[in-house]
């Protein structure tokens, strides 16, 4: 069952969900909050060199995700000016606000991409659009605020297209789960961020 | 049923098809593709359904949510009351 903007404010309300900051009321629709991009982004590029072949093996026991980033990828502040994001590239970035959906409160939630962007060509997740139960929860730290999430942005439109830090970038769709979960969610991802070392 | 007036209405991408533009209490104007007959025409003033979601009681400003996401990105916009015709009903 997908919550109503009613349903997510109650949720925020209880504890049952965070959302920081809470998004202001334009940023709400019936039935999604939309997050808004923060200014830091990895942009991958190609290996240089003639003859320089790059594969990556994601299930060889030794792969490590961050050590391929920090060898393929910068990062990049987008400053007040914005960042041209050029046409079939592609990047990560990160959303302003940080989630947190402990696993008692059985919700979880769906990433999407907003339509005005989408008929220019760009989206935001690679689908891997799930935020599982127990995202963002530290059941030790009843402070911690959340973690933000990591968007992998592509562009395959014609068109070179400005990002902005703080606009509306993607939206959020919160979902009930049935049952509460034996355990939370303890992926590699739940506590992230842009300023979490690894 | 609200109904915001429009500003403009002109060509959608196909001929049933319209976009309609509004501007919000900021001055930023904001565009939606719609179905044509989805907007009313009252002898030349155009019209957009919409829906209430919270009156300010303040400034009297009034937050409408668009029948689907406008081109600008925007699911819910603030406008000032006079943009809006047959403003009562039951608030979400």
């Amino acid at each position: 069952m997908i919550l109503s903007d009613r349903e997510i404010r109650a949720a925020i309300a209880r504890d049952a969900l965070k959302i920081v900051p809470v998004p202001p009321t334009e940023a709400w629709s019936s039935t999604a909050v939309d997050l808004r991009l923060a200014r830091e982004l990895v942009c991958w590029r190609r290996p240089g060199g003639a003859g320089v072949e790059a594969v990556v093996c994601p299930c060889h026991p030794e792969y490590d995700f961050d050590t391929v980033r920090a060898n393929y990828s910068h990062r990049i502040d987008i400053g007040a000016e914005g960042y041209v994001f050029k046409s079939h590239t592609f990047l990560l970035g990160w959303t302003i606000e940080k989630i947190q959906l402990p696993h008692r409160a059985r919700l979880a939630a769906r990433v999407e991409g907003k339509s005005s962007l989408a008929r220019l060509g760009i989206g935001v997740h690679v689908t891997a659009p799930t935020i599982h139960a127990g995202f963002g929860y530290k059941k030790d730290d009843a402070d911690y605020p959340g973690s933000p999430l990591q968007l992998e942005v592509w562009n395959v439109g014609p068109l070179d297209v400005k990002l902005v830090e703080g606009m509306p970038i993607c939206q959020l769709i919160f979902e009930t789960v049935d049952g509460t979960p034996e355990k939370g969610y303890e992926g590699k991802f739940s506590i992230q961020g842009p300023t979490i070392s690894r | 049923m609200a109904k915001i007036r429009c500003k403009a209405l002109t060509e959608g991408l196909r001929s049933s098809e319209a976009v309609a533009s509004f501007v919000d209490v900021y001055g930023r104007r904001h565009f939606i593709r719609v179905e044509r007959d989805f907007v009313e025409d009252q002898s030349g003033v155009f019209f957009l359904p919409v829906g209430i979601v919270h009156i300010d009681p303040k400034s009297k400003a009034v937050l409408v949510e668009l029948p689907h996401e406008a081109e600008t990105g925007a699911n819910r916009i603030w406008v000032t009351p006079d943009q809006l015709d047959e403003l009562m009903e039951a608030f979400a």
